[in-house]
């Protein structure tokens, strides 16, 4: 690959985040059977796998696949558009939230939650079972984790 | 649609911010194979990466080089080329585009870029390939003259488009100039039919 690509993520980076997804949200990594991983800075990137990217190694490339995880503090943190790709496919550390507590989330509060699971990150989706992003839980609290520019868009909903 | 790519093709589009096009080929192949979304200007990264990434789009690499001037060293089997224009199609729905044209109207330099990119992009089609080249403007000089320049410089083909929607064959007139006959098969279409932008495309083949 042509030197602007992001590097691919070394065998054990990617399964301690796949075993992450797997321990902390049910997400098998047969999911990501056919996904390439890149690590850019302190972000992994997936790209599927398919032999045209050979064709394509010599282009200088500015962007590639979906950024998809960030390395916060000592957390991974699941991207809000990688969550509402594979959000669906959690088994746990997962609140269904009314279009109320949406709004209150987005509005800067905090929900209440007794959900059994330690302090990071949980999926917020909303009733009809859409994976919509991330919050954090810490001590009863879930915090959201929804992008600024995406308030908007929930706000319309 | 008019370009059709079928799961795991390879396929390019030579101008693709702000990206919405781009997503809807990823939805066609269902995220499969790969797409090479070209960009030249830098700003307008950002609205293209938001785009596919709202939208889910994981088969997607984006670049930053002059379309006309995209490295010819693999061919692809699709090819959208929406070009720059002067927009005429999209002057209906904004009076500030419509002072900004009737103050600039730079048609020239389009016209020739135009046929800088269509003529790479044919050249970037492998055989068997077909390139949807598309404007958003009426103007003749950057659409059927454009198409015509090359049928007259490359072996390419046109060929039918089949929408099921009101649209109008490409002219092979125009004031003074003659074009090659074959391209009342590319398509203009009008917003007093559509109730749209107005809009013009030609699908092209390579043998």
């Amino acid at each position: 690959l042509d030197s602007s690509w992001p590097e691919l993520a070394e065998d054990e980076e990617r399964d301690s985040i796949f075993c992450y997804l797997r321990d902390r949200f049910g997400i098998s990594s047969k999911q990501f059977d056919g996904y390439l991983m890149f690590k850019r800075k302190q972000a992994w990137i997936l790209l599927k796998e398919t032999q045209q990217i050979r064709y394509a190694s010599h282009l200088r490339v500015e962007k590639a696949g979906l950024k998809a995880f960030r390395k916060v503090s000592k957390y991974v943190k699941p991207t809000t558009r990688f969550i509402q790709l594979f959000g669906n496919a959690a088994t746990k550390a997962k609140v269904e939230i009314s279009k109320k507590q949406l709004s209150r989330l987005i509005n800067g509060e905090d929900l209440v939650s007794e959900m059994d699971v330690q302090k990071g990150y949980v999926i917020l989706s909303l009733r009809d079972g859409n994976a919509i992003g991330i919050g954090f839980f810490d001590e009863g609290r879930i915090r959201s984790q929804l992008p600024k520019r995406s308030r908007a868009y929930f706000k319309e909903e | 649609m008019v370009l059709s790519p079928a799961k795991g093709s390879f396929v390019l589009d030579m101008c693709a911010a702000p990206g919405g096009k781009t997503a809807h080929l990823a939805q066609l192949m269902d995220n499969t194979g790969l797409i090479i979304a070209n960009e030249l200007f830098q700003d307008r990264h950002l609205s293209l990466g938001n785009t596919l990434d709202r939208l889910g789009v994981v088969n997607t690499v984006v670049t930053a080089y002059q379309a006309q001037q995209f490295p010819l060293k693999e061919p692809f089997d699709f090819i959208l080329a929406d070009v720059p224009c002067s927009g005429e199609g999209t002057l209906r729905g904004s009076a500030l585009k419509r002072l900004a044209y009737s103050k600039t109207v730079p048609l020239k330099p389009f016209s020739a870029l135009q046929k800088k990119i269509i003529l790479r992009g044919f050249d970037l089609l492998k055989k068997g390939g077909e390139m949807l080249y598309s404007t958003c403007t009426y103007n003749p000089d950057e659409n059927e003259e454009v198409v015509d320049f090359l049928l007259k410089n490359r072996q390419a083909e046109l060929l039918p488009i089949n929408l099921h929607i009101d649209f109008e064959p490409g002219i092979t007139q125009w004031r003074d100039k003659k074009y090659d006959p074959r391209l009342v098969r590319s398509a203009r279409f009008y917003p007093h039919q559509l109730n749209s932008v107005g809009f013009f495309m030609a699908r092209i083949g390579r043998r």
